[in-house]
């Protein structure tokens, strides 16, 4: 019920970030139309920090507790994480190729984003791989740990390489934007945030049934046995 | 501390008495210095010199990471290890040491034959490029060796371990060429905070992996 509920607003809220995008923003001054992609680029790159975010925490809560809840949390989130990491850098190669010239750049922050791409493909790759169910889950976990330690070294060495990303935040904070744009913005954001929660919880609750179905499985084994 | 020592020591021993490993990882390394050098044959310039020797260094190493659990796991010997009444912890160490002294030894004949191979003018300081060779190798073997042992139980453990460590190694990678790259043209500015990097990198994937190593091993 919470979980549909949850479906339908996000659905609502993406629909009024889209008219926003395309109808109630004006393009812009310099990049014209192209920009537009921006305001669903940035929700869902947002959106693959927060969850390869939520996949280390629940990681580290696995491997203390040891309940099976936090590992089914954790492979949710990374998969819903890798789809939002893939659509930012889809998103991001043809906003770069229309104004950069480029399809790809090699510049910290997609550096960064395409090295967070691969380590949470070879965290699904790991589980995939391990064949029994709680050992896969453990060292994914371990995976998933020093991959999220390694993501602000990353971020750091592929700085000191170039840059040429548009900084939106200054760094004394203020935002180089119009108000019309922040506020989109912000709703697609919010859009992709609850479209986040809504995806996770689908896919956590097909993980729970999937693993009770390989319990059963097991048990009726057992029986004929 | 002295379990690491030991478990160093035994898979030294093993590994100069058969030498199998060593040659290969060495013959590998040459080779693909010969195709490097057959693709550029127009010379190369600094990085890509530094570039070259630090992808050749890597890419053999990841042969050695593979055997280092790999041979354990024949006639149950794993089990074993794991079984001994020692800290998880110092078995890690153990396998580290001996990944990072075989590395090392590898450097030791293949650096200098790859110099003479391409024959590169440099300037700067033999033994910052020493200190820096160790310094990448042992960033390597920390996190090499930790994640060998995760890769050991995946269905194709040979072709995962490249893939699991790649993308964490990222930093060391660049850090290592950029700085490398450096000396050998004689530049100061900026070498320092490269250095740092490293070292940062190396401690951090030392630490991390033996805190972790005691959940690993459960079970």
């Amino acid at each position: 019920m919470i979980q549909r509920g949850l479906g339908f607003l996000s659905l609502v809220v993406v629909l009024v970030a889209l008219y926003m995008a395309f109808v109630y923003t004006p393009p812009d001054s310099f990049q014209g139309d192209v920009m537009r992609v921006f305001y669903f680029h940035v929700a869902a790159a947002w959106n693959a920090y927060l969850a390869f975010f939520v996949v280390f925490l629940s990681s580290i809560a696995f491997l203390v507790s040891k309940k099976e809840l936090y590992d089914q949390l954790a492979v949710s989130s990374a998969e819903i994480g890798v789809l939002f990491t893939s659509i930012t850098l889809v998103m991001g190669s043809t906003w770069s190729r229309a104004i950069w010239g480029a399809w790809w750049v090699w510049e910290p922050r997609l550096t960064t984003t395409l090295i967070l791409w691969f380590i949470y493909v070879a965290y699904l790759l790991i589980r995939a791989s391990i064949e029994t169910r709680e050992k896969g889950a453990r060292f994914a976990a371990m995976f998933a740990i020093v991959g999220f330690v390694d993501v602000p070294i990353v971020h750091l060495s592929v700085s000191w390489w170039r840059s040429v990303h548009p900084t939106v935040i200054n760094t004394g904070g203020t935002m180089a934007m119009a108000d019309v744009m922040l506020r989109t913005m912000l709703i697609a954001v919010v859009g992709f945030s609850l479209l986040y929660v809504y995806l996770v919880l689908f896919r956590y609750r097909t993980q729970v049934l999937t693993d009770t179905l390989i319990k059963f499985k097991n048990v009726m084994r057992e029986v004929r046995l | 501390m002295r379990t690491a020592f030991l478990i160093a020591r035994k898979d030294l021993q093993v590994e100069l008495a058969k030498k199998s490993m060593l040659t290969g990882m060495l013959i590998f390394a040459l080779l693909v210095v010969v195709v490097f050098s057959v693709i550029l044959v127009d010379g190369v310039s600094y990085s890509v010199f530094a570039g070259v020797l630090w992808i050749t260094i890597y890419f053999s190493g990841i042969l050695g990471l593979n055997r280092s659990f790999g041979v354990e796991k024949n006639n149950d010997c794993l089990a074993g290890l794991m079984l001994a009444p020692v800290e998880r912890g110092s078995i890690y160490l153990g396998k580290f040491l001996a990944n990072l002294l075989v590395l090392l030894i590898l450097e030791i004949v293949f650096v200098p034959l790859l110099f003479m191979m391409v024959n590169l003018q440099w300037q700067g300081h033999i033994g910052h490029l020493m200190v820096l060779l160790f310094l990448g190798s042992f960033g390597f073997a920390a996190i090499g060796t930790f994640l060998a042992y995760l890769a050991l139980y995946t269905k194709a453990s040979d072709v995962m371990l490249p893939v699991l460590l790649f993308p964490v190694l990222l930093p060391l990678v660049l850090g290592s060429v950029q700085a490398t790259g450096m000396i050998l043209e004689g530049i100061d500015e900026g070498f320092h905070s490269w250095v740092k990097l490293i070292v940062a990198y190396d401690i951090l994937f030392l630490v991390v992996p033996y805190f972790l190593f005691d959940y690993l091993v459960e079970v």
